[in-house]
């Protein structure tokens, strides 16, 4: 059967865990470091040996209000730790301390540009911080299945966002993801990749007919390990659940899982609802205004902020500013170089047509490698003056992210220099058109393609350092003096 | 090793340091309060076996002290209620010159009672509760057991202040115990809430009556000024007590599971089988109950607890406002028929420490004097309580007492 699934509106809302990158976990002060050799990160009090008492780490408290201001939410005066109550072996105090009653912050949004091209603001419900759990290894000693438990996650600082039923389809979420991990990342609070688990979505999903008002029953669905598993998810949960619509099947609060393989969810448990009391040893936050001002001002330029100033200031087109906008690291790189003169739309290019995928093929990051805004404006200087070609930039490029030397020094120890001297290209010319008299007749019976090739065989008899606009002007001179 | 006293006793009496504040005294604490290496089961076969990784700060400060630690001494399990405490024996017996005992309903001040002992329950936040087995967070703390006021404060004073391993202690320091001294003038109006007449039969009354109108008089040449006060409501205190206790109780034992220590169940075909029988086996009798009741509330119930928390801030500021008239309050510390080391349940341990839980629901510091309120053969202690860190002068008044019983500070 295939549901008309035009017939029915998606809601769909979103709980996000982000892991802070603080140095510390949330409650002593093992390194929160996960990734470690198992265990190795690990005190009393992560442990819960009886008599340890849990201390909030200021940091991470900072850091979580740095990702609720980048998110709009408003700061709670006062919020506070609850224990949520579950018995689990990843959790062997019974309880996972967490936010419930008094989150850290309220009322946050996300602006998005929804698939008819239209702005859409995405409302948060609220932002509270929590734990992380130990994590379980499932093994096997010989035939017998074993569970090792691994406690150097067990009191990572976490914050989760819990957004507002405001989206309509898998797009939506998708783009809220994207947006709300930009920001998050621009503040310095975390990593945020879904890819690495130090960002999680589960979404939320429930249908209505078309034009009616209800909430309904919903499901929740888990184990999405990238944005787009995310709106493959719930594109398929919709699915899902129109099927069952029509089949006047009801649909019951349950939590799935996604299977990336198969690419359908599939039943895990009744969804979660355990109780939370409020924790009496970690004291309650009680915000002071002068503080959350200081914090306030450690908030960079957002990132659709940056988009528009780039478009004003240095006449980027939309794409482009957006492109330039979306790590803050590029966007500062990019800033700094078109202060070092570069023209602006050359190092928009430059740095999304080259910059970015050469990194991406290193999977560095800008500070991984010697690449500066100095150099990589140089670089573009010795383009615009016709010191060298493209081609040889993009060789002088790649051996910038691993040199400290500036452009000119790598252009000149490795002959990267642009031949502009007529008599050398005028030579090669002449060395080619003599060795192909069929093709330079061909051109002359009026086949223009043949151009291209003789610029191809010319640029590699320069090996790659020919000054194009010259080559092709001699070239063309050349030939239709025949 | 006197197994009949001591859960564990080392081979010979720890000491760090030969100087300090408590340079020689002998200091004995139950197995709910960390000492490094020592058996520290709290008196539950959950945590059979279990030894201290750490001081606790307690501990670790009456060490730096001076202090002599002499050995742990057997607790009812998990600190709530007497039944099967020796503390008040070891000490009697000459083991140890000050006990350290857990109060989150009346534990040391009843203790104390018992034996003849002056017993101290400090403010809520005043000391530490960085190394202590809890299992009533928010109304638990380390109280005192010694002959005599003055060396309760002596070792208040050692172990009390801000720690970084307890945040939930009050930031701003609370001002110093100070040496206690007895001349000094401190507060002089004593109350005693009317509403305590209806919890006590007529010879009770008596004894208490005749023990506050000797304070007023000559005899103890005290000066105090002792009123009537008026508490309403004072039946609430146990029931709010008993409601939130019992969900911090069912959270603080979620983590006894038997598996890293402790007692742990044979049988079982999954973890979640492990863990429900081994707390089944490790729990006794009064604490399972406790749990079920907190569960039932956190689980089925939670309404009842967030009533139980909003009558808990009334009755606090309740007696706030009694306070501002009356520096101090007196209340017996048992119910002449109420036997608190014999009471096996919920409802017997509640009932026999309804007149001492009042200052651990409110966090406030509270002192037995023994011996000066005599219902028949039963010493009813007499109970000081202050405002909410107004410890020094709660035992500075208590050590007055003292020395006018002992003739002018002569012991």
């Amino acid at each position: 059967m295939n549901p008309d699934t035009n017939k029915y509106e998606a809601i769909i809302g979103l709980e996000i865990h982000v892991q802070l990158n603080a140095a510390t976990k949330l409650f002593c002060d093992c390194p929160n470091q996960p990734g470690d050799a198992p265990n190795r990160n690990t005190c009393p009090v992560c442990l819960w040996l009886p008599g340890a008492i849990p201390r909030l780490s200021g940091e991470a408290v900072e850091k979580a209000v740095l990702g609720c201001l980048a998110a709009n939410c408003t700061i709670a005066e006062e919020s506070a730790f609850d224990q949520k109550v579950y018995y689990y072996p990843d959790l062997p105090k019974g309880f996972q301390l967490s936010q419930h009653h008094k989150p850290l912050a309220v009322n946050g949004w996300i602006d998005i540009i929804g698939e008819n091209g239209e702005a859409r603001r995405l409302g948060i419900h609220h932002i509270h911080m929590e734990e992380d759990v130990a994590r379980l290894v499932h093994e096997t000693e010989g035939r017998t299945p074993i569970s090792l438990v691994d406690f150097n996650r067990a009191g990572a600082p976490l914050i989760e966002i819990v957004t507002e039923p405001d989206m309509r389809s898998p797009y939506e979420a998708m783009e809220f993801l994207k947006s709300l991990r930009t920001r998050l990342r621009y503040t310095g609070c975390t990593e945020c990749s879904m890819e690495q688990g130090t960002m999680r979505a589960d979404a939320n999903i429930s249908l209505r007919p078309a034009g009616t008002e209800a909430l309904n029953t919903k499901v929740e669905v888990k184990n999405m390990n990238s944005i787009h598993h995310v709106g493959d998810a719930i594109a398929y949960e919709i699915l899902r659940q129109a099927e069952c619509l029509e089949r006047k099947e009801p649909v019951t609060l349950h939590t799935r899982l996604w299977d990336p393989d198969k690419r359908i969810t599939t039943p895990m448990r009744e969804k979660f609802a355990g109780p939370c009391v409020p924790d009496p040893s970690v004291p309650a936050i009680r915000m002071d205004a002068e503080w959350l001002e200081k914090i306030r001002q450690q908030l960079p330029e957002m990132p659709a902020q940056k988009a528009e100033r780039f478009m004003a200031d240095y006449g980027l087109a939309p794409n482009e500013a957006h492109a330039m906008s979306q790590e803050r690291d590029m966007a500062e790189f990019f800033e700094a170089a078109v202060k070092q003169v570069a023209t602006p739309h050359k190092a928009a290019t430059w740095i999304t047509g080259h910059v970015t995928p050469a990194l991406k093929e290193r999977g560095q990051s800008l500070s991984d490698t010697c690449l500066t805004p100095e150099h990589f404006a140089a670089l573009l200087s010795l383009i615009d003056q016709e010191r060298v070609n493209a081609g040889a930039a993009r060789e002088v490029l790649l051996q910038m992210l691993e040199s400290e030397a500036p452009p000119e020094e790598i252009v000149a120890k490795g002959g990267y220099q642009q031949i502009s001297d007529s008599d050398r290209l005028e030579a090669i010319v002449d060395g080619i058109l003599a060795d192909h008299p069929d093709d330079v007749a061909a051109y002359q019976n009026g086949n223009s393609k043949v151009l291209g090739f003789f610029m191809g065989l010319a640029m590699k008899a320069s090996q790659g350092k020919a000054n194009p606009r010259r080559l092709k002007e001699i070239l063309s001179k050349r030939l239709d003096s025949n | 090793m006197d197994s009949d006293l001591f859960t564990y006793q080392p081979a010979s009496p720890l000491q760090a340091s030969r100087q300090g504040a408590l340079a020689g005294t002998q200091i004995l604490v139950q197995p709910d309060l960390s000492v490094k290496d020592w058996l520290t089961d709290a008196g539950s076969r959950a945590l059979a076996g279990f030894h201290a990784v750490m001081d606790a700060t307690t501990v670790a400060r009456a060490k730096t002290a001076g202090a002599c630690l002499t050995g742990s001494t057997h607790m009812a399990e998990l600190g709530l209620g007497i039944n099967g405490n020796t503390m008040a024996g070891a000490l009697s017996a000459g083991y140890g010159r000050v006990g350290l005992v857990t109060d989150l309903l009346g534990e040391a001040r009843m203790s104390a009672c018992l034996a003849g002992w002056y017993g101290f329950k400090p403010s809520y936040g005043l000391v530490s509760r960085f190394g202590l087995v809890g299992l009533v967070p928010s109304m638990e703390c380390t109280g005192f057991i010694a002959p005599n006021p003055a060396e309760i404060a002596a070792a208040l004073e050692a172990v009390a202040g801000p720690d970084e391993n307890d945040f939930s202690m009050p930031a701003a320091s609370p001002q110093p115990i100070g040496p206690v001294a007895a001349s000094e003038n401190g507060a002089n109006r004593i109350g005693m809430p009317r509403q305590i007449r209806e919890y006590l039969p007529a010879s009770a009354i008596e004894a208490v009556d005749a023990a506050l109108g000797r304070m007023a008089q000559a005899e103890f040449d005290a000066g105090f000024d002792i009123q009537e006060t008026d508490l309403p409501g004072f039946d609430l205190f146990s029931a709010a007590h008993q409601v939130i206790a019992s969900v911090e109780a069912s959270s603080s034992c979620g983590k006894y599971d038997g598996v890293r220590y402790g007692c742990r169940a044979e049988d079982g075909r999954d973890w979640n089988e492990m863990y429900i029988n081994s707390r089944s086996q490790a729990f006794g009798t009064q604490i399972k109950s406790f749990l079920f009741q907190g569960a039932y509330f956190q689980f089925e119930n939670y309404t009842d607890f967030e009533n139980a928390c909003i009558l808990r801030r009334k009755l606090v500021s309740r007696l706030d406002d009694l306070f501002e008239a009356t520096p101090l309050l007196a209340l017996p510390v048992r119910l002449p028929h109420a036997e608190p080391e014999r009471a096996e349940t919920i409802e017997e341990t509640y009932t026999a420490f309804g007149l001492t839980l009042p200052a651990n629901l409110a966090g406030l510091p509270a002192l037995c004097i023994p011996a000066v309120a005599r219902d028949g053969e039963t010493d009813l202690g007499l109970q000081l309580i202050g405002p909410r860190l107004s410890d020094a002068q709660v035992l500075t008044a208590g050590q007055r007492i003292y020395t006018r019983i002992q003739g002018d500070g002569n012991k």
